[in-house]
C-alpha cells in the first residue's frame, strides 16, 4: 500500500459532511483502478476540528484541511497519480499565512506532546486489528501474563499518574484503597460524563481510539480485584457510544474481555450505561446512584466508593483519560511517565483549547506548560486583532484568569493557586468583546440549573448569586451587591456537600478578583465595556456611513429601523443624499442582525454603552465606541 | 383507542423484558420508551409502574431529575441550541433569543402547531465549531445571526408550503398524498448546510 488516506470521521468532521469525503475518495480510486495503490482509512478526531473536514495522507503525513467531496477528484489525480500535492487545501498559519504541507509542522501540532491522543486520528477506531498493531493490549497482555495486582498498583502509584477527571487524586492510591476494601464483589467505572460545557476531550478520546480506554479499565479492573465495570457514558454522544459497543464486541471476540481473558484466570466484562443528562453525575457518588436506576444525587463521604460503592460494593471510578494512560504506563514504565511533566503533577494534560481563539481544538502538552505558550504558540493567538481578555480553566467549577496569569504554568497546584482548578480540561479563551459579568452569570447559571438540590448552601445560594449577578448585568446592582456575593461564595464553598456547590462560586470569585473594575462600571456607570448586556446597549448608525441600502430594515426582525432611504437633498453640485436609516432603541431587541445585514464596506452601525436614554430621535449620536 | 393502549402494552412488556423487569435498569428502560415515542407518554409510566411493581411517583421522581427526558411530545422538528461556554462565549445567548422570537416559544416548548420544538442543551462536544445549532440530529456549525435567520425563514416557509399542501389534498382527491409527503421530506435534506457555508 502506498497511500493511506486517514479521514477524519469524529462528531466535528462529521458534522462537516466527512463520509461524504470518504465516499468520493473511494469512488475516484476506484474509477482509476488504484484500490491496491491507496487504502481509504476512517479515523477518529485529529483534535482541530475547527480546520475540518481533515484528510490525512499517510505514511508521509501531508494534512489537507477544509476538504469537500468536490476535491477528491483532485486530490486522487494530483497526489496519488501525479505525485503532486494539492497547495490549495493545505494548512495556512493565520499568523505568517504560510502554507503548511506537513502535519508534523503545523504550529499548532509541532508543540503538542500526545500520550493519551497518542492512537487519535491515526488509527481506525473500529478496527481491532489497527489498535493492535500499534501496541494495542500489548500492556494487558504485559499486566496479566508478568505483573502482580500489587506490582501493577505499584508500578501506577510510582508513575504519579493522578486523575485526569478534575480533582487530580493519586491513581494509585484509589486502586490501592478498592484493592484493600474487604469483599469478593468489586467493580470498576470508566466515569465518560463529561458534562463540563465547552470540553469534548473524552468524547473525542472514545472516538477515536476506545480501545485504549477498555484496555486501561481491564488492567484496573485486574489491579483492584473487580470481575465486572461499567461505563458511564452521556448520551449527547451517540458516536462515542457507537464505537464502544463495536469495541466491547471485538474485545470480547478476542478474548480481552469475558472469561480467561489471555489464560490468566481473571475474568473481566463491561457494559455502557448511558446517563441522562445530569451535570452532577460526574460526581463520583451520584454516578453511582444513576447506574442503580435512581435521582443522581450525591451523598457524604466516607463511606468512600472504594469502600461502599456500587451496590454496596467496593468501586473504582476512574476518568476516561486517566484509563487511557494506563497501557503506556504498564508497557514503558512509571519513570518514564514521571519524567514528563511538572514536579507537582506527572505526565500530560489534554485541553480543549475554545472560544476566541485562532486554532481551537484538542491540545495535549505536558503538565507545566505555561498557558501563553498554550494560547498564543500553539493557539495562535486571539484572531480579528482583537486583545486578550481572559482565560477559563475548569468549566462551571473553575475561573477566569485574567493576562498577568498568562505566564502561570497548568498543574493542578499552580491553577489552584490561582483561584482556579484544572478540572477536567476546558480552556475557553475570550477576548475583549466577551463582558466579564456575562460570563461570571452564565457559569452560575449553568451551576444553578444542575445543582440537584439536596443540600441547601448549594441549592438556594446559588439562586441568590445569580440573581445579584442578573441586576448587575441589567444596570441594577449596587456596591453592596459585591460583599454579598463574597459573603454568599464563601458560604457555599464551605458549607455544600459536594464538589459541584464546593466550586460553583469559583468563577465569580475569580472574575471579582481580577476583573473587579468591570462590575463597578456596571453598577456605577450603568456601562458594559464589551458590548454586551443588553440593558445597558443601544444600536446606533452612523449618520456619514449610512448609504441608506436598507438592508438593515429588511432583516429587522421587529421594525425598530425607521428611514425610506429615498433622496431627499439633492444638493447643488448634483450629488444626492438618502435618507439614513434610524434605529428606535425601544422596539430595538439588540439582537444584532442589522450589523451583520450591513454591507461589509459600510459598516455604519455599532453598539454604545451606556445606553441611550429613552428619547425617540435617538440614535444620531456619535459616540461610538 | 384500545387498539393502541394494546399496542402500546405490548411494546412497553418487551422494553420491559429486554431489561430484565429489574427496577435497577429504570433509567435504561425510560431511555428506551423515550425512544420509542420519542417521550415518555404518561400512560408508559402507569404501565412500567405496574410492571416493576413500583409508584408512579418513584419514576417520575427519577425521570424528572435527568433533562433527557420529556414528558410532552416533541414538534416534527427539533432545533437544539448549544449553550456550552465555547457556543456561549461566541455569541449563543444571542442566537437563542432570535430563535425565542422567530417560533414565539421558550426552550423546552413547541410551537402550537406541534411542527418545530426549541431545546436548549448545555454542550454538543462540537467546542471547535461555535456557535453550533441541531436541526433534526444535523449540526450546523459556525453559526451566525443571519445564518440562523435564513435557516428558520427556510423551516418555516416549509411549514407554510406543508400547510398549503395538506389544503390542496384536503380540497381535491389526489391518489398518491404518500408520494406528495415524500418530495417535501426529501427537499427538507437540500436545507443548505450550516457547516459548508461556514467554512468560506
Amino acid at each position: 500500500m502506498k497511500f493511506i488516506l486517514c479521514v477524519c470521521q469524529g462528531t466535528g468532521c462529521m458534522s462537516s459532511s466527512s463520509h461524504k469525503i470518504t465516499e468520493a475518495l473511494l469512488r475516484e480510486i476506484k474509477e482509476r483502478g488504484l484500490e491496491k495503490d491507496v487504502e481509504v482509512k476512517l479515523t477518529g478526531c485529529h483534535g482541530f476540528c475547527q480546520r475540518g473536514p481533515i484528510v490525512v495522507v499517510e505514511p508521509e503525513g501531508t494534512f489537507y484541511c477544509g476538504v469537500e467531496p468536490a476535491d477528491a477528484a483532485e486530490m486522487v489525480e494530483e497526489h496519488i497519480v501525479g505525485g503532486r500535492a494539492v497547495e490549495r487545501l493545505f494548512y495556512t498559519d493565520p499568523v505568517t499565512e504560510e502554507k503548511i504541507r506537513y502535519y508534523r509542522d503545523i504550529p499548532f501540532y509541532r508543540e503538542q506532546q500526545r500520550l493519551i491522543l497518542r492512537n487519535c486520528g491515526h488509527i481506525n477506531p473500529e478496527d481491532i486489528e489497527d489498535y493492535l498493531i500499534h501496541e494495542g493490549y500489548e500492556a494487558l497482555r504485559k499486566a496479566l501474563t508478568e505483573m502482580t495486582q500489587e506490582g501493577i498498583i505499584r508500578e501506577i502509584t510510582k508513575s504519579g499518574l493522578r486523575g485526569r477527571g478534575g480533582a487530580g487524586f493519586p491513581t494509585g492510591i484509589k486502586w490501592k484503597f478498592c484493592r484493600e476494601a474487604e469483599g469478593h464483589e468489586k467493580y470498576m467505572i470508566c466515569n465518560a460524563d463529561e458534562g463540563d460545557p465547552g470540553a469534548f476531550m473524552d468524547r473525542s478520546t472514545l472516538e477515536a481510539d476506545p480501545h485504549s480506554v477498555l484496555e486501561g479499565m481491564i488492567i484496573a479492573g485486574y489491579a483492584i480485584g473487580a470481575g465486572h465495570g461499567y461505563i458511564y457514558v452521556r448520551t449527547e454522544y451517540p458516536l462515542a457510544i457507537l464505537r464502544l459497543h463495536i469495541a466491547i464486541r471485538q474485545a470480547r471476540e478476542k478474548g480481552f474481555l469475558g472469561k480467561d481473558i489471555l489464560e490468566s484466570g481473571f475474568d473481566f466484562d463491561l457494559e455502557i450505561m448511558e446517563g441522562a443528562g445530569a451535570f452532577v453525575c460526574g460526581e463520583e457518588t451520584a454516578l453511582i446512584a444513576s447506574i442503580m436506576g435512581e435521582r443522581g444525587m450525591p451523598h457524604s463521604r466516607p463511606p468512600f466508593p472504594a469502600q461502599k460503592g456500587l451496590w454496596g460494593k467496593p468501586t473504582n471510578i476512574n476518568n476516561v483519560k486517566t484509563l487511557a494512560t494506563v497501557p503506556s504506563i504498564i508497557l514503558k514504565g512509571a519513570e518514564w511517565y514521571s519524567s514528563i511533566g511538572s514536579e507537582d503533577t506527572k505526565g500530560t494534560a489534554v485541553f480543549a483549547l475554545t472560544g476566541k481563539i485562532r486554532n481551537s481544538g484538542l491540545v495535549e502538552v505536558p503538565m507545566g506548560t505555561t498557558l501563553r505558550k498554550i494560547i498564543f504558540d500553539i493557539g495562535g493567538g486571539i484572531p480579528d486583532g482583537k486583545r486578550f481578555k481572559a482565560v477559563q480553566t475548569g468549566g462551571p467549577s473553575g475561573g477566569c484568569l485574567p493576562e498577568e496569569a498568562l505566564d502561570f504554568i497548568v498543574d493542578f497546584e499552580s491553577l489552584k493557586k490561582a483561584g482556579t482548578i484544572m478540572g477536567s480540561g476546558g480552556m475557553i479563551v475570550m477576548d475583549e468583546d466577551t463582558c466579564i459579568v456575562n460570563i461570571a452569570h452564565y457559569f452560575l447559571s449553568f451551576t444553578q440549573e444542575e445543582s440537584c438540590g439536596k443540600c441547601a448552601p448549594c441549592r438556594i445560594g446559588t439562586k441568590q448569586m445569580l440573581d445579584i449577578l442578573g441586576r448587575i448585568k441589567e444596570g441594577k446592582g449596587t456596591m453592596k451587591d459585591l460583599d454579598e456575593l463574597a459573603a454568599l461564595a464563601w458560604t457555599i464553598q464551605n458549607a455544600s456537600l459536594c464538589a459541584l456547590g464546593q466550586t460553583a462560586p469559583n468563577p465569580v470569585l475569580t472574575t471579582l478578583r481580577y476583573f473587579r473594575e468591570e462590575f463597578e462600571e456596571h453598577i456605577q456607570e450603568k456601562r458594559c465595556r464589551a458590548l454586551v448586556c443588553k440593558s445597558l446597549i443601544s444600536y446606533v448608525i452612523s449618520e456619514e456611513k449610512c448609504i441608506g441600502c436598507g438592508a438593515c430594515q429588511r432583516r429587522c426582525p421587529t421594525g425598530a429601523i425607521s428611514g425610506s432611504g429615498r433622496t431627499v437633498k439633492p444638493t447643488t453640485k448634483g450629488k444626492s443624499v438618502r435618507e439614513t436609516r434610524v434605529i428606535d432603541p425601544k422596539i430595538c431587541v439588540r439582537c444584532g442582525l442589522c450589523i451583520e445585514a450591513c454591507p461589509p464596506k459600510v459598516r455604519a452601525i455599532s453598539k454604545v454603552s451606556p445606553a441611550i436614554p429613552d428619547t425617540s430621535n435617538a440614535g444620531s449620536g456619535g459616540e461610538t465606541s | 383507542m384500545t387498539n393502541e393502549t394494546a399496542d402500546m402494552d405490548d411494546r412497553l412488556r418487551d422494553i420491559i423484558e429486554q431489561h430484565d423487569s429489574d427496577v435497577k435498569n429504570l433509567i435504561p428502560i425510560l431511555q428506551s420508551v423515550q425512544e420509542a415515542y420519542s417521550y415518555l407518554p404518561a400512560a408508559a409510566i402507569s404501565a412500567i409502574s405496574d410492571r416493576l411493581h413500583i409508584s408512579e411517583d418513584v419514576i417520575f421522581g427519577v425521570a424528572t431529575f435527568y433533562t433527557h427526558f420529556k414528558f410532552t411530545k416533541p414538534g416534527e422538528h427539533i432545533i437544539k441550541i448549544c449553550l456550552g461556554t465555547a457556543c456561549f462565549v461566541k455569541g449563543a445567548e444571542n442566537l437563542l433569543e432570535i430563535l425565542k422570537d422567530r417560533l414565539q416559544i421558550e426552550p423546552g416548548q413547541t410551537t402550537p402547531d406541534n411542527s418545530i420544538s426549541l431545546e436548549r442543551v448545555a454542550c454538543l462536544g462540537c467546542c471547535a465549531l461555535a456557535p453550533t445549532i441541531v436541526l433534526d440530529n444535523e449540526v450546523y456549525g459556525k453559526m451566525s445571526s443571519l445564518k440562523l435567520s435564513k435557516i428558520i425563514d427556510d423551516l418555516l416557509e416549509e411549514k407554510g408550503k406543508k400547510k398549503e399542501e395538506q389544503r390542496i389534498e384536503k380540497n381535491s382527491d389526489l391518489e398518491k398524498p404518500e408520494e406528495k409527503t415524500r418530495g417535501v421530506e426529501e427537499s427538507k435534506g437540500q436545507v443548505p448546510s450550516g457547516t459548508t457555508e461556514g467554512k468560506t
